[in-house]
């Protein structure tokens, strides 16, 4: 049953009460929230996304709540907890779905520790997935978004999720964080990009989400082989530049885009060592998204 | 005698990769010298058996060509106290 099948009426009662579970890639999470914008942009972001079952164990149960009932008539805020921790200070009411997505990020960096986790976007073609971790900025997300929207999978826009046990990518397909200039590039790229409202003034700048495709979120269930790491940036004036770059600098260019590696001890710099053995690890210098797609493309067919 | 702490390697062709359990520190390190660094982690050997090892993979002849190379190399893994200088026992 997908979460479409709600109407507005129950899923605000369900996720103002016991909350609303939703199978997300690998992950069963919960989420409750009392708040009306909450319930409107879950069901926009997430009405293809099916229920957990009934009873069903839930990996993570998280709530996006005001602080107190006073605090809602002056500057509205917004909290968010995870298993009743608090890790954020309050952001302003506006920005509770863009906290919801920014906390559940944290919650799978800083616990889901059965992967290595790389902040990197991924994408899949012929079965095939691409690796761009990256710093905020580097235009991952933008790359990421294009790339969807011209028929790739989206495993995830935020992080690579590498399964300890097997090596193989695990999709956590969510809706693409778009930032400042991302918003109109994707939008004009891309007209039929579900884009959400945009929300401003965040930490971040201006931030608006794409809702992830149908076919992406139905796949949720199957890994990926890691086939190539790329490092996207974008850079204005520049011609398409798709340079090699020698597997142990790329090791530690993911191991400091992870946030897991540490913790993860020498599980965790095999895990790492293996991806970066099967995959082929380039640095690509983009400026038009048409250039990045095309070279994409012939990334994915050298196999 | 170099002996070295427990490291772990990945090695490619040009670059070599090192993990240091004990403080879960990567290291980077250009060839041959994480070919020296793996083998003295495979069991204590001297600077003069590393040198000839080394020989051997880069087929150079003369000793006295690679002996410099392996005393510096070694010297900067002990400062990183990746390794360590024991004297021989006998």
């Amino acid at each position: 049953m997908k979460l479409a099948s709600l109407s507005a009426a129950e899923l605000a009662i369900r996720l103002g009460g016991e909350g609303v579970a939703l199978s997300i890639g690998d992950f069963a999470i919960c989420l409750k929230s009392p708040l009306s914008s909450v319930a409107k942009a879950v069901a926009f972001f997430y009405g293809d996304y099916e229920l957990c079952a009934v009873g069903s164990f839930i990996d993570y149960r998280v709530e996006v709540a005001p602080p107190s009932v006073i605090r809602r008539w002056f500057r509205p805020q917004v909290n968010f907890s995870f298993d009743g921790l608090m890790p954020f200070k309050p952001l302003p009411q506006v920005q509770a779905f863009a906290m919801f997505e920014w906390g559940l990020n944290w919650v799978i960096a800083n616990n889901a520790h059965q992967f290595l986790v790389i902040h990197a976007a991924v994408v899949e073609r012929h079965g095939r997935a691409l690796i761009f971790p990256g710093s905020p900025g580097s235009g991952k997300s933008t790359l990421c978004a294009a790339l969807v929207n011209c028929g790739w999978r989206l495993l995830s826009d935020e992080m690579a999720l590498i399964s300890l046990a097997n090596g193989l990518v695990t999709p956590f397909p969510r809706p693409v964080s778009l930032k400042n200039a991302s918003i109109d590039i994707i939008g004009r790229y891309a007209e039929k990009a579900v884009i959400g409202d945009v929300i401003q003034e965040t930490a971040k700048g201006s931030v608006a989400h794409m809702r992830p495709p149908v076919s992406s979120v139905a796949a949720g269930g199957r890994q990926s082989i890691p086939s190539a790491v790329i490092f996207p940036r974008w850079q204005a004036g520049v011609a398409s530049s798709l340079s090699e770059l020698p597997k142990g600098q790329t090791l530690l260019k993911v191991a400091e885009n992870s946030f897991n590696y540490n913790v993860l001890g020498i599980t965790g710099f095999n895990a790492l060592a293996d991806t970066i053995n099967r995959c082929r690890c380039y640095a690509y210098t983009y400026e038009f998204l048409d250039d990045a797609v095309e070279t994409m493309e012939l990334v994915v067919q050298d196999g | 005698m170099p002996s070295v702490c427990l490291l772990h390697f990945r090695t490619w062709a040009d670059q070599c990769v090192a993990f240091e359990a004990a403080s879960a520190t990567t290291h980077l390190i250009e060839q041959p010298a994480g070919l020296l660094l793996e083998w003295a982690s495979s069991g204590p050997l001297s600077l003069q058996q590393l040198s000839d090892k080394l020989r051997e993979v880069v087929t150079v002849e003369r000793h006295d060509e690679t002996f410099p190379y392996v005393v510096d190399t070694v010297r900067n893994f002990v400062s990183l106290e990746l390794l360590e200088i024991k004297e021989a026992t006998e």
